[in-house]
């Protein structure tokens, strides 16, 4: 740390970035290497989808509710359903349950791929990353074959949902199994042993089981820190309480152990899969719903990122009355913000992306340099590139 | 309250009878507790005092017309329960306390300011998602017209 001048410098780091999909900005002012403060800069896509929601019916409000996210859309989609569900007082039939958490499985499954591959894009280690995305395709082939589409897939309706099993598919589902199993022990057994991983990520942004209990972090980033809490097993929706499975805990709260925590938890989404391919009732896919409602209620999911919430309000009527959505990202920016302090600039993007985040960050950097008065941008690669020669030449 | 306590469910975290101004429920099964305002913070408060291992999971602005609610959702750790507590405020000058110091909510209360302007005293974010230089009022009062937006 001698070599390095320790001056107060402000920096910006993003709000474009090619691999998170949305912006974001961190404001991150450093002391040489070290970053002593942090602010996000929120608000670069607010759509205003909770006032437009105010002003359509409810069943064009799934598709709203459904371009939330692009990542996790069949969690907000499959969660407003549910709620306006309660609210009218219809239930899913089970068949549509058993379908509602097939998609959300095959949902994480592809989420979790998606964030292990970004990590370790951020990380300098492009070779795992595109293995990992390309055994997402087989999960993203199964969406497609079942739902007819990759992102949206526009599955949900209010009382149930639109696709239907196929027999023929639900064989073809079965045979994938122990495919997705052998590829998934490959990206383990690389996550577990590969010495890169292990320098960037062990003890690096440790959420302490404090700090995360102050914060209110939900979901994998929660569990990663000791918080023993997952809605599908503590407030079971669709039709979790009939399957089994464990939920994976870690104490540590560093990346590392959150990677390992999401690993595990793909493997317990593929034993869900097997089970609901197993146990799937045959009958309707649907409900009728009727066309006024009126209540209210809060409607929870555990989407791959952590507790969804939307609260749903009606009163005699058509249109939503108040609509109010929190992703999980928003619950565990807290935290993320926190954690950045004390750590080095190079570990920001691996810090940043561990809570696996729904916005984007680091395309492009700002350094100020206050002493001197000169700006300087630097691009999201360039960030990267700075992050893999740091901790290359061994500075740190 | 006593005829109230056999319709619901029993509330799943303790709570002063003389707190409490109304029970009702969500469609969803949440208990719905109205206090008065400022109350919040004090229960909160009588929560981590007594070590109860709290998870609030946002706080919902509605406007009522005539007073703004806050909606906090709260959730005990431990039993996964989860309470609402509801306060009113007063459309004309809605004030309240932070919680922030007491279980993160800095970035709730920022949107529900931004949103529906509720003072929080004592929370220190000054911009959550609207533009910097936002002068068009609080989009999600109901009585807000997409022409004040124009307006700018």
């Amino acid at each position: 740390m001698s070599k390095l001048p320790s001056k107060r410098t402000e920096i910006n780091v993003g709000p474009q970035h090619p691999a998170l999909k949305e912006p974001e900005t961190f404001k991150v002012v450093i002391e040489g290497e070290k970053v002593v403060e942090a602010e996000p800069i929120l608000g670069h896509v607010h759509r205003g989808i909770e006032k437009l929601a105010e002003s359509r019916d409810y069943n064009k409000v799934l598709y709203l509710a459904e371009r939330i996210c692009g990542i996790c859309s069949f969690a907000h989609q499959a969660n407003y359903a549910k709620g306006v569900e309660m609210i009218a007082e219809v239930e899913a039939p089970p068949r549509a349950q058993y379908l509602r958490m097939l998609v959300a499985e095959l949902e994480r499954l592809h989420s979790h791929m998606l964030w292990v591959g970004v990590l370790a894009h951020e990380i300098g280690f492009d070779t795992y990353y595109l293995l990992v995305w390309k055994d997402r395709e087989i999960i993203m082939d199964m969406l497609e074959d079942l739902t007819g589409n990759r992102v949206n897939y526009g599955m949900n309706k209010v009382g149930g949902v639109r696709q239907d099993l196929s027999p023929e598919l639900k064989k073809e589902f079965i045979e994938k199994i122990p495919l997705i199993r052998e590829k998934l022990e490959e990206i383990k057994t690389i996550a577990l042993e590969d010495p890169t991983i292990k320098a960037r990520c062990n003890n690096v942004g440790i959420i302490s089981g404090e700090l995360a209990r102050q914060t209110c972090v939900t979901g994998p980033t929660a569990r990663a820190s000791g918080i023993n809490w997952d809605l599908r097993r503590d407030s079971p929706y669709f039709a979790y309480d009939e399957v089994k499975f464990n939920v994976p805990i870690s104490e540590k709260g560093d990346v590392f152990s959150k990677i390992v925590l999401r690993i595990e938890e793909m493997f317990e989404s593929v034993n869900i899969i097997e089970q609901v391919l197993e146990m799937i009732p045959d009958g309707e896919i649907f409900n009728k719903v009727p066309s006024r409602l009126n209540g209210k209620a809060v409607s929870r999911i555990e989407a791959p990122r952590g507790e969804n919430f939307h609260y749903i309000d009606f009163r005699e009527s058509k249109q939503p009355y108040r609509m109010r959505v929190r992703a999980p990202t928003y619950a565990n920016l807290a935290s993320s913000v926190k954690v950045l302090i004390g750590h080095h600039i190079a570990d920001v993007p691996v810090i940043v992306a561990a809570n696996d985040p729904c916005f984007s960050c680091t395309d492009r950097t700002l350094v100020i340099d206050k002493d001197r008065g000169k700006k300087k941008l630097l691009t999201k690669e360039q960030l990267r590139l700075l992050g893999i020669k740091t901790y290359k030449e061994g500075i740190l | 309250m006593s005829e109230t306590k056999e319709l619901h469910p029993p509330i799943s975290l303790p709570i002063k009878n003389s707190d409490i101004k109304e029970i009702s429920q969500l469609k969803s099964g949440e208990i719905v507790i109205r206090v008065a305002n400022g109350k919040v913070r004090a229960i909160l408060e009588d929560w981590i005092k007594a070590g109860l291992d709290i998870h609030l999971s946002t706080i919902v602005g509605v406007d009522e017309n005539e007073r703004i609610d806050l909606i906090y959702y709260f959730m005990n750790r431990k039993s996964y329960d989860s309470l609402v507590l509801v306060t009113g405020l007063d459309r004309e000058n809605p004030t309240t306390d932070t919680i922030d110091d007491l279980v993160s909510s800095a970035f709730y209360e920022g949107e529900v300011r931004e949103m529906l302007g509720i003072k929080f005293k004592g929370n220190p974010i000054e911009r959550v998602f609207l533009p910097e230089k936002w002068n068009a009022g609080y989009p999600l009062r109901k009585d807000w017209k997409k022409s004040e937006e124009e307006k700018k």
